[in-house]
Protein backbone atom coordinates (compact mmCIF):
# COMPACT_ATOMS: atom_id res chain seq x y z
CA UNK A 1 0.00 0.00 0.00
CA UNK A 2 2.82 2.63 1.09
CA UNK A 3 4.79 1.66 -1.66
CA UNK A 4 1.70 2.48 -4.36
CA UNK A 5 1.06 5.61 -2.85
CA UNK A 6 4.46 6.57 -2.72
CA UNK A 7 4.11 5.33 -6.66
CA UNK A 8 1.54 7.62 -7.67
CA UNK A 9 2.47 10.92 -5.07
CA UNK A 10 5.66 10.73 -7.35
CA UNK A 11 3.99 10.26 -10.38
CA UNK A 12 1.26 13.56 -9.59
CA UNK A 13 4.51 15.48 -8.31
CA UNK A 14 6.82 15.46 -11.50
CA UNK A 15 2.99 16.30 -13.13
CA UNK A 16 3.45 19.69 -11.09
CA UNK A 17 7.10 20.63 -11.77
CA UNK A 18 5.98 20.34 -15.54
CA UNK A 19 2.85 22.28 -15.11
CA UNK A 20 5.21 25.11 -13.23
CA UNK A 21 7.84 25.29 -15.99
CA UNK A 22 4.84 25.74 -18.99
CA UNK A 23 2.87 28.43 -16.99
CA UNK A 24 6.30 30.39 -15.79
CA UNK A 25 6.28 30.45 -19.89
CA UNK A 26 2.70 31.47 -19.89
CA UNK A 27 3.04 33.78 -17.14
CA UNK A 28 5.59 36.14 -18.61
CA UNK A 29 3.80 36.47 -21.85
CA UNK A 30 0.60 37.09 -19.99
CA UNK A 31 2.00 39.57 -17.39
CA UNK A 32 4.61 41.31 -20.09
CA UNK A 33 1.75 41.74 -22.87
CA UNK A 34 -1.19 43.02 -20.15
CA UNK A 35 1.10 45.81 -19.31
CA UNK A 36 2.68 46.68 -22.71
CA UNK A 37 -0.42 47.04 -24.55
CA UNK A 38 -1.53 49.46 -22.30
CA UNK A 39 0.60 52.02 -23.94
CA UNK A 40 -1.24 51.89 -26.39
CA UNK A 41 -4.20 53.86 -24.75
CA UNK A 42 -1.68 57.18 -24.75
CA UNK A 43 -0.13 56.48 -28.13
CA UNK A 44 -0.56 55.35 -31.19
CA UNK A 45 0.92 52.41 -32.55
CA UNK A 46 2.27 53.89 -35.67
CA UNK A 47 4.03 56.57 -33.28
CA UNK A 48 5.11 54.11 -31.02
CA UNK A 49 6.84 51.61 -33.84
CA UNK A 50 8.07 54.09 -36.34
CA UNK A 51 8.78 57.38 -34.45
CA UNK A 52 12.74 57.63 -34.19
CA UNK A 53 11.81 60.31 -30.96
CA UNK A 54 12.29 58.39 -27.28
CA UNK A 55 11.53 61.10 -25.11
CA UNK A 56 10.24 60.11 -22.32
CA UNK A 57 11.64 62.45 -19.46
CA UNK A 58 11.00 65.77 -21.53
CA UNK A 59 7.35 67.80 -20.52
CA UNK A 60 6.06 66.53 -23.90
CA UNK A 61 7.08 63.02 -23.99
CA UNK A 62 7.77 60.91 -26.57
CA UNK A 63 8.22 57.43 -27.14
CA UNK A 64 8.90 56.32 -30.31
CA UNK A 65 11.45 53.15 -30.72
CA UNK A 66 12.53 53.13 -33.95
CA UNK A 67 16.37 54.62 -33.12
CA UNK A 68 16.13 52.23 -30.10
CA UNK A 69 15.65 49.08 -32.72
CA UNK A 70 18.24 50.63 -35.31
CA UNK A 71 20.61 50.45 -32.00
CA UNK A 72 20.00 46.84 -32.07
CA UNK A 73 20.08 46.03 -35.26
CA UNK A 74 23.33 48.08 -35.51
CA UNK A 75 25.13 46.19 -32.78
CA UNK A 76 23.55 43.12 -33.86
CA UNK A 77 24.67 43.58 -37.47
CA UNK A 78 28.20 44.38 -36.46
CA UNK A 79 28.77 41.76 -33.60
CA UNK A 80 27.94 38.72 -35.86
CA UNK A 81 30.04 40.55 -38.89
CA UNK A 82 32.99 40.21 -36.26
CA UNK A 83 32.10 37.07 -34.48
CA UNK A 84 30.50 34.64 -37.16
CA UNK A 85 33.39 34.40 -39.48
CA UNK A 86 35.86 34.14 -36.38
CA UNK A 87 33.71 31.34 -35.33
CA UNK A 88 33.29 29.42 -38.15
CA UNK A 89 37.53 29.54 -38.77
CA UNK A 90 37.75 28.26 -34.89
CA UNK A 91 34.96 25.61 -35.45
CA UNK A 92 36.77 24.42 -38.30
CA UNK A 93 40.15 23.87 -36.58
CA UNK A 94 38.44 22.52 -33.84
CA UNK A 95 36.41 20.06 -35.78
CA UNK A 96 38.82 19.17 -38.00
CA UNK A 97 42.52 20.15 -37.97
CA UNK A 98 43.63 20.27 -34.27
CA UNK A 99 44.37 16.99 -32.66
CA UNK A 100 43.06 16.02 -29.19
CA UNK A 101 45.21 18.07 -26.42
CA UNK A 102 45.03 21.38 -28.36
CA UNK A 103 41.70 20.40 -28.85
CA UNK A 104 40.74 19.95 -25.18
CA UNK A 105 42.86 23.30 -24.39
CA UNK A 106 40.83 25.71 -26.87
CA UNK A 107 37.85 24.10 -25.85
CA UNK A 108 38.84 25.11 -22.68
CA UNK A 109 39.21 28.41 -22.74
CA UNK A 110 35.95 28.94 -25.09
CA UNK A 111 34.32 27.63 -22.04
CA UNK A 112 35.70 29.68 -19.51
CA UNK A 113 35.14 32.57 -22.33
CA UNK A 114 31.62 31.85 -22.06
CA UNK A 115 31.53 32.36 -18.55
CA UNK A 116 32.51 35.67 -18.22
CA UNK A 117 29.91 37.89 -16.57
CA UNK A 118 28.63 40.15 -19.51
CA UNK A 119 29.25 43.15 -16.60
CA UNK A 120 32.58 42.41 -16.90
CA UNK A 121 33.00 42.95 -20.43
CA UNK A 122 30.97 45.93 -20.05
CA UNK A 123 33.14 47.71 -17.20
CA UNK A 124 36.41 46.20 -19.27
CA UNK A 125 34.60 48.29 -22.39
CA UNK A 126 33.72 51.03 -20.35
CA UNK A 127 37.14 51.58 -18.34
CA UNK A 128 39.89 50.64 -21.27
CA UNK A 129 38.67 49.63 -24.59
CA UNK A 130 36.86 53.34 -25.22
CA UNK A 131 40.18 54.73 -24.27
CA UNK A 132 42.12 52.87 -26.60
CA UNK A 133 39.94 53.69 -29.43
CA UNK A 134 40.18 57.66 -29.10
CA UNK A 135 43.47 57.22 -28.50
CA UNK A 136 43.54 54.44 -32.22
CA UNK A 137 40.75 56.64 -34.30
CA UNK A 138 41.28 60.33 -32.76
CA UNK A 139 40.54 61.60 -36.53
CA UNK A 140 37.20 59.41 -36.47
CA UNK A 141 36.11 59.01 -32.90
CA UNK A 142 34.01 61.80 -30.61
CA UNK A 143 33.02 59.08 -28.02
CA UNK A 144 34.80 55.99 -27.16
CA UNK A 145 31.02 54.56 -26.03
CA UNK A 146 29.88 53.14 -29.52
CA UNK A 147 28.55 50.62 -31.42
CA UNK A 148 32.00 48.99 -32.12
CA UNK A 149 33.26 49.13 -28.58
CA UNK A 150 29.86 47.72 -27.89
CA UNK A 151 30.47 44.99 -30.38
CA UNK A 152 33.73 44.14 -29.95
CA UNK A 153 32.67 43.35 -26.42
CA UNK A 154 29.29 41.28 -27.47
CA UNK A 155 31.36 39.55 -30.08
CA UNK A 156 33.44 37.52 -27.03
CA UNK A 157 30.20 36.66 -25.50
CA UNK A 158 28.91 35.36 -29.00
CA UNK A 159 31.81 33.80 -30.32
CA UNK A 160 31.97 30.62 -27.94
CA UNK A 161 28.32 30.14 -28.74
CA UNK A 162 29.47 29.73 -32.26
CA UNK A 163 32.29 27.99 -31.67
CA UNK A 164 30.60 25.45 -29.92
CA UNK A 165 27.62 25.26 -31.97
CA UNK A 166 29.24 25.32 -35.27
CA UNK A 167 31.47 22.66 -34.11
CA UNK A 168 28.67 20.20 -33.01
CA UNK A 169 27.01 20.55 -36.61
CA UNK A 170 30.48 20.06 -38.49
CA UNK A 171 31.01 16.74 -36.57
CA UNK A 172 27.01 15.59 -36.41
CA UNK A 173 27.80 15.39 -40.55
CA UNK A 174 28.28 11.34 -41.10
CA UNK A 175 32.42 10.54 -41.32
CA UNK A 176 31.89 8.27 -44.02
CA UNK A 177 31.00 11.27 -46.34
CA UNK A 178 34.20 12.65 -45.31
CA UNK A 179 35.81 9.34 -45.49
CA UNK A 180 34.01 9.00 -49.47
CA UNK A 181 35.58 12.19 -50.50
CA UNK A 182 39.07 11.76 -49.64
CA UNK A 183 38.62 8.37 -50.92
CA UNK A 184 37.68 10.43 -54.15
CA UNK A 185 41.04 12.21 -54.27
CA UNK A 186 40.00 15.52 -52.76
CA UNK A 187 41.98 16.95 -50.24
CA UNK A 188 40.63 18.18 -46.63
CA UNK A 189 40.46 21.43 -47.42
CA UNK A 190 37.83 20.74 -50.46
CA UNK A 191 36.29 18.06 -48.64
CA UNK A 192 35.31 20.34 -45.77
CA UNK A 193 34.35 22.97 -47.68
CA UNK A 194 32.29 20.97 -50.46
CA UNK A 195 30.93 18.19 -48.69
CA UNK A 196 31.12 19.10 -44.50
CA UNK A 197 30.27 21.91 -44.47
CA UNK A 198 27.22 21.77 -47.36
CA UNK A 199 25.95 19.05 -45.29
CA UNK A 200 26.37 21.04 -41.94
CA UNK A 201 24.91 23.76 -43.25
CA UNK A 202 21.02 23.48 -41.25
CA UNK A 203 23.43 23.20 -38.33
CA UNK A 204 25.31 25.72 -38.71
CA UNK A 205 21.99 27.78 -39.55
CA UNK A 206 21.01 26.98 -36.51
CA UNK A 207 23.62 27.81 -34.57
CA UNK A 208 24.01 31.61 -35.92
CA UNK A 209 20.04 32.08 -35.58
CA UNK A 210 20.31 31.05 -31.88
CA UNK A 211 23.38 33.29 -31.15
CA UNK A 212 22.02 36.00 -32.94
CA UNK A 213 18.92 35.66 -30.39
CA UNK A 214 20.98 35.73 -27.69
CA UNK A 215 23.08 39.21 -29.54
CA UNK A 216 20.00 41.08 -29.30
CA UNK A 217 18.88 40.01 -26.03
CA UNK A 218 22.08 40.83 -24.19
CA UNK A 219 21.78 44.02 -22.05
CA UNK A 220 24.70 44.90 -19.99
CA UNK A 221 27.12 45.31 -22.35
CA UNK A 222 25.00 47.46 -24.36
CA UNK A 223 23.80 49.13 -21.20
CA UNK A 224 27.16 50.11 -20.32
CA UNK A 225 29.57 50.86 -23.52
CA UNK A 226 26.76 51.38 -26.67
CA UNK A 227 27.05 55.06 -26.06
CA UNK A 228 23.28 55.38 -24.57
CA UNK A 229 22.36 58.07 -27.48
CA UNK A 230 18.44 57.78 -28.90
CA UNK A 231 20.11 58.39 -32.23
CA UNK A 232 19.79 56.39 -35.61
CA UNK A 233 23.63 55.26 -36.20
CA UNK A 234 25.17 56.88 -39.04
CA UNK A 235 28.98 55.25 -38.76
CA UNK A 236 30.08 52.34 -36.28
CA UNK A 237 31.26 54.85 -34.21
CA UNK A 238 28.31 56.44 -33.32
CA UNK A 239 26.69 56.14 -29.82
CA UNK A 240 23.52 54.18 -29.96
CA UNK A 241 20.70 52.87 -27.39
CA UNK A 242 19.52 49.77 -28.46
CA UNK A 243 16.06 48.22 -26.57
CA UNK A 244 17.79 46.18 -23.95
CA UNK A 245 19.54 49.06 -23.03
CA UNK A 246 16.64 51.54 -22.53
CA UNK A 247 14.98 48.78 -20.46
CA UNK A 248 17.58 48.25 -18.32
CA UNK A 249 18.75 51.78 -18.02
CA UNK A 250 15.19 53.54 -17.41
CA UNK A 251 12.80 50.71 -15.41
CA UNK A 252 14.71 51.63 -12.29
CA UNK A 253 13.64 55.19 -11.27
CA UNK A 254 10.07 54.71 -13.73
CA UNK A 255 6.81 55.69 -12.45
CA UNK A 256 4.90 53.06 -11.76
CA UNK A 257 1.76 52.44 -13.92
CA UNK A 258 3.01 55.53 -15.89
CA UNK A 259 3.11 55.89 -20.22
CA UNK A 260 6.61 55.61 -20.30
CA UNK A 261 6.45 52.33 -17.72
CA UNK A 262 3.94 50.65 -19.75
CA UNK A 263 6.20 51.55 -23.14
CA UNK A 264 9.17 49.98 -20.89
CA UNK A 265 7.03 47.03 -20.93
CA UNK A 266 6.00 47.15 -24.57
CA UNK A 267 9.36 47.28 -25.54
CA UNK A 268 9.86 43.77 -23.67
CA UNK A 269 6.96 42.64 -25.77
CA UNK A 270 8.99 43.19 -28.78
CA UNK A 271 12.19 41.66 -27.30
CA UNK A 272 9.66 38.49 -25.74
CA UNK A 273 8.43 38.53 -29.66
CA UNK A 274 11.64 38.51 -31.81
CA UNK A 275 13.11 36.21 -29.31
CA UNK A 276 10.04 33.59 -29.78
CA UNK A 277 9.96 33.98 -33.42
CA UNK A 278 14.08 33.05 -33.64
CA UNK A 279 13.45 30.32 -31.27
CA UNK A 280 10.74 28.46 -32.90
CA UNK A 281 12.48 28.73 -36.57
CA UNK A 282 15.19 27.36 -34.73
CA UNK A 283 13.69 24.19 -33.38
CA UNK A 284 11.74 23.78 -37.19
CA UNK A 285 14.96 23.62 -38.23
CA UNK A 286 16.42 21.30 -35.95
CA UNK A 287 13.28 18.86 -36.39
CA UNK A 288 14.05 19.11 -39.91
CA UNK A 289 17.30 18.24 -39.83
CA UNK A 290 16.47 14.59 -37.71
CA UNK A 291 14.13 13.78 -40.41
CA UNK A 292 16.52 13.38 -42.78
CA UNK B 1 49.45 17.98 -49.38
CA UNK B 2 49.96 21.57 -49.25
CA UNK B 3 47.06 23.33 -49.37
CA UNK B 4 45.68 21.51 -46.15
CA UNK B 5 48.51 22.25 -44.82
CA UNK B 6 48.31 26.40 -45.38
CA UNK B 7 44.18 25.97 -44.46
CA UNK B 8 45.50 24.68 -40.84
CA UNK B 9 47.88 27.14 -40.67
CA UNK B 10 46.22 29.85 -41.33
CA UNK B 11 42.97 28.46 -39.33
CA UNK B 12 45.31 27.42 -36.27
CA UNK B 13 46.76 31.06 -36.62
CA UNK B 14 43.14 32.91 -36.29
CA UNK B 15 42.12 30.68 -33.62
CA UNK B 16 45.01 30.38 -30.65
CA UNK B 17 45.20 34.45 -31.29
CA UNK B 18 41.87 34.98 -30.42
CA UNK B 19 41.98 32.50 -27.22
CA UNK B 20 45.39 33.93 -26.54
CA UNK B 21 43.36 37.36 -26.70
CA UNK B 22 41.17 36.32 -24.13
CA UNK B 23 43.56 34.80 -22.30
CA UNK B 24 45.35 38.00 -22.12
CA UNK B 25 42.11 39.70 -21.36
CA UNK B 26 41.00 37.26 -18.59
CA UNK B 27 44.31 37.71 -16.67
CA UNK B 28 45.22 41.18 -17.62
CA UNK B 29 41.47 41.70 -15.15
CA UNK B 30 42.23 39.18 -12.38
CA UNK B 31 45.96 40.88 -12.42
CA UNK B 32 44.90 43.97 -11.84
CA UNK B 33 42.65 43.64 -8.84
CA UNK B 34 44.88 41.48 -6.61
CA UNK B 35 46.86 44.46 -4.98
CA UNK B 36 43.40 45.71 -3.94
CA UNK B 37 41.98 42.60 -2.42
CA UNK B 38 42.76 41.87 1.01
CA UNK B 39 41.02 40.31 3.96
CA UNK B 40 39.81 43.68 5.02
CA UNK B 41 38.21 44.16 1.49
CA UNK B 42 36.55 40.74 1.54
CA UNK B 43 35.26 41.44 5.09
CA UNK B 44 34.37 45.14 5.38
CA UNK B 45 31.51 47.38 4.07
CA UNK B 46 31.88 50.15 1.56
CA UNK B 47 32.53 53.43 3.13
CA UNK B 48 33.06 56.90 2.22
CA UNK B 49 31.02 56.91 -1.04
CA UNK B 50 32.50 53.47 -2.40
CA UNK B 51 36.41 54.91 -1.91
CA UNK B 52 37.07 53.12 1.18
CA UNK B 53 36.20 49.52 2.42
CA UNK B 54 35.00 46.66 0.98
CA UNK B 55 32.67 44.21 -1.03
CA UNK B 56 31.38 42.26 2.36
CA UNK B 57 27.15 42.97 1.59
CA UNK B 58 27.54 42.42 -2.31
CA UNK B 59 29.64 38.75 -1.36
CA UNK B 60 26.66 38.16 1.18
CA UNK B 61 23.96 39.20 -1.38
CA UNK B 62 24.83 37.14 -3.86
CA UNK B 63 25.21 34.16 -1.97
CA UNK B 64 21.49 34.98 -0.88
CA UNK B 65 19.99 35.61 -3.95
CA UNK B 66 21.40 32.45 -5.25
CA UNK B 67 20.24 30.44 -2.52
CA UNK B 68 16.51 31.77 -3.08
CA UNK B 69 17.11 30.78 -6.85
CA UNK B 70 18.37 27.45 -6.32
CA UNK B 71 15.58 26.41 -4.02
CA UNK B 72 13.58 27.26 -6.54
CA UNK B 73 14.82 26.11 -9.87
CA UNK B 74 16.81 23.23 -8.66
CA UNK B 75 13.47 20.92 -7.43
CA UNK B 76 11.43 22.60 -10.17
CA UNK B 77 13.97 21.98 -12.74
CA UNK B 78 14.87 18.55 -11.75
CA UNK B 79 11.34 17.10 -11.16
CA UNK B 80 10.33 18.84 -14.60
CA UNK B 81 12.81 16.98 -16.41
CA UNK B 82 11.83 13.76 -14.90
CA UNK B 83 8.80 14.37 -16.12
CA UNK B 84 10.03 14.63 -19.42
CA UNK B 85 12.57 11.69 -19.36
CA UNK B 86 10.36 8.94 -17.07
CA UNK B 87 7.02 9.86 -16.85
CA UNK B 88 5.75 11.27 -20.35
CA UNK B 89 5.01 9.41 -23.27
CA UNK B 90 5.07 11.52 -26.38
CA UNK B 91 2.26 13.29 -24.86
CA UNK B 92 0.27 16.51 -25.72
CA UNK B 93 1.79 18.18 -22.17
CA UNK B 94 5.70 16.59 -22.91
CA UNK B 95 5.71 18.34 -26.18
CA UNK B 96 4.44 21.87 -24.07
CA UNK B 97 7.31 21.41 -21.44
CA UNK B 98 9.84 21.03 -24.17
CA UNK B 99 8.85 23.70 -26.30
CA UNK B 100 8.39 26.08 -23.32
CA UNK B 101 12.01 25.25 -21.96
CA UNK B 102 13.20 25.63 -25.42
CA UNK B 103 11.52 29.25 -25.28
CA UNK B 104 12.63 30.09 -22.13
CA UNK B 105 15.84 29.23 -22.46
CA UNK B 106 15.89 31.89 -25.29
CA UNK B 107 14.11 34.82 -23.56
CA UNK B 108 16.50 37.85 -22.86
CA UNK B 109 17.37 38.20 -19.00
CA UNK B 110 16.27 41.57 -18.97
CA UNK B 111 12.75 40.50 -19.88
CA UNK B 112 12.95 37.55 -17.28
CA UNK B 113 13.57 40.71 -14.71
CA UNK B 114 10.39 42.64 -15.90
CA UNK B 115 8.59 39.65 -15.65
CA UNK B 116 9.76 39.48 -11.65
CA UNK B 117 9.49 43.07 -11.12
CA UNK B 118 5.52 42.56 -12.21
CA UNK B 119 4.49 39.61 -10.43
CA UNK B 120 7.18 39.40 -7.44
CA UNK B 121 7.81 43.19 -7.00
CA UNK B 122 4.53 44.34 -7.59
CA UNK B 123 1.43 42.07 -7.64
CA UNK B 124 2.84 39.94 -4.93
CA UNK B 125 3.83 43.15 -2.86
CA UNK B 126 7.87 41.74 -2.64
CA UNK B 127 9.55 45.30 -3.16
CA UNK B 128 12.63 45.10 -4.39
CA UNK B 129 13.84 42.98 -2.36
CA UNK B 130 16.14 39.27 -1.92
CA UNK B 131 12.69 37.03 -2.44
CA UNK B 132 12.26 39.15 -5.55
CA UNK B 133 15.35 39.18 -7.41
CA UNK B 134 16.00 35.27 -6.18
CA UNK B 135 13.35 34.15 -7.68
CA UNK B 136 13.60 35.61 -10.91
CA UNK B 137 17.14 34.44 -11.09
CA UNK B 138 15.07 30.96 -10.08
CA UNK B 139 13.11 31.06 -13.16
CA UNK B 140 15.62 32.69 -15.64
CA UNK B 141 17.82 29.72 -14.61
CA UNK B 142 15.23 26.71 -14.66
CA UNK B 143 15.72 26.22 -18.71
CA UNK B 144 19.47 25.36 -17.56
CA UNK B 145 19.17 22.72 -15.19
CA UNK B 146 15.83 21.36 -17.38
CA UNK B 147 17.80 20.76 -20.69
CA UNK B 148 20.61 19.53 -18.95
CA UNK B 149 18.77 16.74 -16.18
CA UNK B 150 16.78 15.78 -19.33
CA UNK B 151 19.91 15.19 -21.27
CA UNK B 152 21.71 12.90 -18.40
CA UNK B 153 18.62 11.33 -17.79
CA UNK B 154 18.38 10.08 -21.44
CA UNK B 155 21.92 8.56 -21.08
CA UNK B 156 21.17 6.17 -18.13
CA UNK B 157 20.96 2.87 -20.30
CA UNK B 158 17.34 1.61 -20.42
CA UNK B 159 18.37 -1.70 -19.36
CA UNK B 160 19.07 0.19 -16.24
CA UNK B 161 15.27 0.30 -15.60
CA UNK B 162 14.58 -3.03 -17.34
CA UNK B 163 16.72 -4.82 -14.66
CA UNK B 164 15.05 -2.61 -11.64
CA UNK B 165 11.32 -3.33 -13.01
CA UNK B 166 12.09 -6.90 -13.44
CA UNK B 167 13.03 -7.14 -9.63
CA UNK B 168 9.35 -5.86 -9.08
CA UNK B 169 10.22 -2.02 -8.18
CA UNK B 170 7.55 0.41 -9.18
CA UNK B 171 8.23 3.04 -11.35
CA UNK B 172 9.12 6.01 -8.72
CA UNK B 173 10.99 3.32 -6.97
CA UNK B 174 13.18 2.94 -10.51
CA UNK B 175 13.13 6.69 -10.88
CA UNK B 176 14.52 8.07 -8.12
CA UNK B 177 16.23 4.95 -6.60
CA UNK B 178 18.51 4.18 -10.02
CA UNK B 179 17.76 6.36 -12.86
CA UNK B 180 18.23 9.72 -10.92
CA UNK B 181 21.32 8.35 -9.07
CA UNK B 182 23.48 7.13 -11.66
CA UNK B 183 22.91 10.39 -13.48
CA UNK B 184 23.60 12.43 -10.22
CA UNK B 185 27.02 13.71 -11.54
CA UNK B 186 25.78 14.88 -14.48
CA UNK B 187 22.86 16.77 -13.03
CA UNK B 188 25.97 17.91 -10.93
CA UNK B 189 27.52 19.26 -13.66
CA UNK B 190 23.89 21.68 -14.47
CA UNK B 191 23.54 22.85 -11.19
CA UNK B 192 27.12 23.91 -11.27
CA UNK B 193 26.56 25.29 -14.61
CA UNK B 194 23.38 27.43 -13.31
CA UNK B 195 25.04 28.25 -10.40
CA UNK B 196 28.12 30.12 -12.74
CA UNK B 197 25.09 31.63 -14.74
CA UNK B 198 23.55 33.36 -11.85
CA UNK B 199 26.35 34.50 -9.76
CA UNK B 200 27.00 36.71 -12.92
CA UNK B 201 23.94 37.75 -13.79
CA UNK B 202 23.24 41.45 -13.37
CA UNK B 203 20.29 42.99 -15.72
CA UNK B 204 17.41 40.96 -14.04
CA UNK B 205 18.76 42.58 -10.62
CA UNK B 206 18.66 45.93 -11.51
CA UNK B 207 15.19 46.83 -10.67
CA UNK B 208 13.57 43.49 -8.89
CA UNK B 209 16.57 42.93 -6.24
CA UNK B 210 19.36 45.40 -6.17
CA UNK B 211 20.67 47.20 -3.44
CA UNK B 212 23.11 50.07 -4.75
CA UNK B 213 25.16 51.26 -1.71
CA UNK B 214 23.61 49.44 2.27
CA UNK B 215 25.39 50.08 5.31
CA UNK B 216 24.47 47.21 7.03
CA UNK B 217 23.09 43.70 6.46
CA UNK B 218 19.51 43.01 5.30
CA UNK B 219 17.65 41.94 8.04
CA UNK B 220 15.44 39.24 6.23
CA UNK B 221 14.72 38.17 2.94
CA UNK B 222 12.16 41.20 1.90
CA UNK B 223 14.63 43.87 1.99
CA UNK B 224 17.36 44.10 -1.12
CA UNK B 225 20.54 43.64 -1.07
CA UNK B 226 24.01 44.28 -2.65
CA UNK B 227 25.37 41.67 -5.18
CA UNK B 228 28.63 41.24 -6.55
CA UNK B 229 28.00 41.93 -10.79
CA UNK B 230 25.19 44.90 -9.48
CA UNK B 231 28.08 46.60 -7.58
CA UNK B 232 30.57 46.23 -10.81
CA UNK B 233 28.23 47.81 -12.61
CA UNK B 234 27.72 50.46 -10.07
CA UNK B 235 31.38 51.17 -9.56
CA UNK B 236 31.71 51.34 -12.98
CA UNK B 237 29.15 53.13 -14.87
CA UNK B 238 27.58 55.44 -11.98
CA UNK B 239 30.32 56.27 -9.63
CA UNK B 240 33.50 58.48 -10.37
CA UNK B 241 37.21 57.41 -11.16
CA UNK B 242 38.29 57.69 -7.61
CA UNK B 243 36.44 54.03 -6.95
CA UNK B 244 38.78 51.98 -9.57
CA UNK B 245 40.44 50.34 -7.32
CA UNK B 246 37.40 49.07 -5.95
CA UNK B 247 36.14 48.07 -8.75
CA UNK B 248 39.46 46.51 -10.06
CA UNK B 249 39.54 44.52 -6.87
CA UNK B 250 35.47 43.67 -7.15
CA UNK B 251 35.99 42.38 -10.85
CA UNK B 252 39.10 40.13 -9.83
CA UNK B 253 36.92 38.55 -7.12
CA UNK B 254 34.55 37.79 -9.46
CA UNK B 255 36.35 36.11 -11.92
CA UNK B 256 38.18 34.03 -9.52
CA UNK B 257 34.81 32.41 -8.39
CA UNK B 258 33.21 32.17 -12.08
CA UNK B 259 36.23 31.10 -13.74
CA UNK B 260 36.44 28.34 -10.73
CA UNK B 261 33.42 27.39 -11.58
CA UNK B 262 33.84 27.03 -15.41
CA UNK B 263 37.42 24.97 -14.98
CA UNK B 264 35.51 22.43 -12.58
CA UNK B 265 32.77 22.15 -15.01
CA UNK B 266 35.49 21.61 -17.51
CA UNK B 267 36.94 18.97 -15.35
CA UNK B 268 33.67 17.59 -14.12
CA UNK B 269 33.17 16.75 -17.96
CA UNK B 270 36.10 14.85 -19.27
CA UNK B 271 36.01 12.79 -16.36
CA UNK B 272 32.68 12.02 -17.47
CA UNK B 273 33.16 11.07 -21.31
CA UNK B 274 36.06 9.43 -19.61
CA UNK B 275 33.75 7.12 -18.12
CA UNK B 276 31.45 7.00 -20.76
CA UNK B 277 34.39 5.91 -23.78
CA UNK B 278 35.23 3.33 -20.58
Amino acid sequence: MRRRRLDLSSRVLVTIAALITSTVLFGIFFFLISDGVRVFGKISFADFFFSARWYPTYEDAEYGILALLSGTLAVTGLTLAISIPLGFVSAIFLAEFSHRKAHDFLKLIFELMAGIPSVVLGSFGLKYVSKWLMEFFPMKVWTGLNVFNASLMLSILAMPYFVTLIEDALKAVPVDQKEASLALGANTTSTIFRVIIPQARSGILNAIILGTNRIIGETMVVLMIAGGATMIPRSIFDPVRPLTAAIAGEMGEVELGSTHYYALFMIGVVLLAISLIFTVTAMRLKRGMRRC
Amino acid sequence: MLIDRITKLFFGIISYTLVAVILLMITFLVVAGLDNISLEFLVSFPKNSMTEGGIWPSILGTFYFLSIALLFSVPVGILSAVYLSEYSKESRLQRLVLTANNILAGIPSVVFGMFGLSLFSITFGFGTSIISGGLTLGIMSLPYIISNTHESLTAVPKSYREASMALGANKAETTFRIVVPASFSRILTGVIIAVGRIIGETAPLLFTGAAFYITRNPSGIFEPAMSLPTHIFVLSAIYPENVTPKLEGSISVLLIIVITLFISVAIRRRRESKKLEG
